[in-house]
């Protein structure tokens, strides 16, 4: 006795469909799993059997024997429980194999029977609507997070009981319906505000033009002068995720397991703000079955490291291909996958040990050596990727003390917005495109037009402070973000001067050392 | 009653028992290198295993001195019965165990049906 059916399982982010085909025969009674199960998936062995034995059905006296093909893909999670189950309950002839046709079965069980929701039904769930299979049988925890996916029609089911009864025709179950439109309309609410933050114009333009353009941003400053601060209140002006970007990262979430229960789909950009101490593993991904690191769980959002000086060296080093290519690919013995890992690196860091070297007042009580040995843990490559240096000066009591009202979040994040959508129009064709970061090297020839004078201007800075080419290709990249903020066509010689004046400050300490 | 003889009067208490439900006995104490079987019976066309065990008193229970070495040899020792009859894979197959626990007034017997299967990883 024969019974196949469909199940899938994920690699990576990538879903890949599995055959669970289940054959009875007779011998001695035994159970054996085949074809590259990875420690989850052997284990559902035990699951399988207590939950069959106690929902009220006989375990077959048989030779049971299950193959889960494609043989040589190496399977994990645990979602593969549910169509084991049901094969074997379906063998041993309580139902018709016909009726388990053109469904797909997920879930993880419990030993009772109940069905418990598992990782990464997003990516399994696209790879469905590609595949063309319309039915999808799920844990009612998972059934928001697959009804993502319009075209599939998602039964969500509590039990193995449950299950059955719905493939014989006993139970009627509703096709899961969920307002997604919902989630997206829903604003962030945030309790930090850049109203809060007294003075401070150079920085807060300098992320508001990151926020625009999705420019990397490196903050240097004394201690105290607000760089946290300013960091912790960027994504209040962050743009609204596009659908296609928040898919991209709910996938990631989906797959890493970190999704919020009552929220199915990440509507808000991520800020990731790991500690120093982070190991350059957790930063970029990896493990036995390469799992994302931070990096990726900032996609398409912010990555925030303060204290960046801190950071390990290898970790540092570690970001100089996602900053670059907007992915991580990890490989290892047993399988070799990419992350994405697109977003805007925010980092800050003191100028020296003490971290008084630039202050106005305060005597700087660093050895020459010692600031050299500090500024050097940051490697030129590293520097080169990140579009805007800023100085943060500290705050003066006038500045503090001061009544005036500062701009309010909402009022930056509308002009952000309005950059944004400009980019949005000038992306439209390009696929994987949402900002003017991201542009390749196609794009800028197509989209830079630059005047003669803005030219001349960047050909002057180019000698003077010695920039590389990649440096070129950044200042031209957010000029245009400049130029979009003030909704202008063309750059202008103004928008130039300002995107070299945010490249100029590294020169001043790496330089000079 | 040495212990020898002790086994034997309890496998005929089992013996007695399994006819009276019904179960037709085919083979007793059948002999491979791997052990014994104690007895092999038949019942709705279902080849039975039975190992009988019997302890005195009720601190231990018979069927918990049937551990996984001595269930791997019952299970050899069924392979190879399959083998010589030529009936492997062509019928169905349950390991039984009948535990008899006793003192000087009464005998407990307990039945349990497919008690263990064969472990595969």
């Amino acid at each position: 006795m024969l019974a196949k059916l469909k199940s899938a399982t994920y690699i990576g982010i990538e879903g890949i469909l599995v055959d669970v085909e289940v054959d009875l025969s007779k011998g001695i009674p035994s159970f054996s799993l085949v074809g590259l199960p990875e420690t989850m998936v052997k284990e559902s062995k035990e699951r399988v059997l207590t939950a069959i034995r106690n929902s009220g059905f006989s375990l077959p006296l048989k030779k049971i024997t299950i193959n889960l093909a494609p043989a040589d893909l190496r399977k994990e999670g645990t979602g593969l429980d549910l169509p084991i189950a049901l094969g074997i309950i379906c063998a041993s002839g309580y139902f018709e194999p016909e009726l388990l046709k053109g469904k797909v079965f997920l879930g993880e069980l419990s030993l009772d029977g109940k069905l418990r929701g598992i990782k990464g039904i997003l990516p399994i769930a696209i790879l469905l609507k590609e595949k063309g299979i319309k039915e999808v049988i799920l844990p009612y925890d998972n059934a928001k997070e697959a009804s993502i996916v319009d075209e599939l029609s998602v039964y969500p089911v509590n039990s193995l009981i449950e299950a059955i009864e719905f493939i014989k025709g006993e139970r009627k179950i509703e096709k899961f319906k969920f307002d997604k439109e919902k989630l997206f309309s829903e604003l962030s609410i945030y309790d930090v505000d850049f109203s809060e933050v007294k003075g401070q114009k150079v920085a807060k333009r300098a992320l508001e033009v990151s926020a625009s353009g999705g420019h990397n941003v490196l903050f240097i400053g004394p201690p105290g002068a607000g760089k946290t601060m300013l960091a912790r209140r960027f994504p209040t002006i962050l743009p609204k995720m596009t659908i296609d970007e928040a898919l991209e990262t709910t996938k990631i979430y989906s797959c890493a397991g970190r999704l919020p229960p009552d929220k199915p789909i990440i509507t808000t950009r991520p800020f990731r703000a790991p500690h120093h101490t982070i190991s350059d593993i957790g930063l970029i991904g990896g493990g036995h079955i390469p799992k994302p690191g931070e990096v990726s769980l900032a996609h398409n959002g912010v990555l925030f490291l303060d204290e960046f000086t801190e950071f390990s060296r290898s970790a540092l080093e570690v970001l100089r291909q996602p900053l670059e290519d907007g992915f991580v690919s990890i490989g290892r013995a047993r399988s070799s996958v990419i992350f994405p890992a697109r977003f805007i690196l925010l980092a800050s860091m003191n100028p020296c040990p003490c971290g008084y070297l630039t202050h106005p007042e305060k005597e700087c009580t660093c050895t020459h050596g010692q600031i050299r040995k500090y500024l050097s843990k940051i490697s030129g490559p590293l520097l080169d990727r990140i579009d805007i240096h800023i100085e943060i000066p500290p705050i003066t009591y006038t500045e503090i003390s001061s009544k005036k009202e500062e701009e309010s979040s909402e009022k930056i994040r509308e002009r952000v917005e309005r950059a944004r959508k400009i980019q949005m129009e000038r992306f439209k064709n390009e696929k994987g495109i949402y900002f003017n970061a991201h542009m390749k090297q196609k794009h800028i020839k197509k989209y830079i037009n630059i005047s003669k004078e803005s030219e001349n201007l960047l050909k002057e800075a180019m000698e003077k402070l010695n920039l590389s080419a990649r440096a070129y290709i950044r200042i031209l990249k957010i000029s245009r973000t400049i130029a979009d903020l003030e909704e202008s066509e063309e750059i202008k010689p103004a928008h130039v001067a300002e995107a070299i004046e945010y490249r100029a400050l590294d020169k001043e300490y790496w330089i000079n050392l | 009653m040495d212990k020898k003889e002790k086994g034997k009067f309890f496998q005929l208490v089992a013996e007695e028992y399994l006819k009276r439900n019904k179960y037709k006995i085919i083979e007793r104490n059948f002999y491979t290198k791997k052990g014994e079987i104690d007895i092999i019976a038949e019942k709705n066309n279902l080849i039975i295993f039975i190992e009988v065990r019997s302890k005195k008193g009720e601190n231990i229970k018979g069927y918990e001195t049937v551990d996984f070495k001595k269930q791997k040899n019952i299970i050899e020792s069924a392979k190879f019965y399959l083998e010589s009859k030529n009936l492997t894979n062509k019928r169905d197959v349950r390991f039984d165990v009948i535990s008899i626990n006793f003192n000087e007034e009464e005998i407990i017997l307990e039945h349990i049906e497919d008690a263990f299967r064969e472990e595969k990883c």
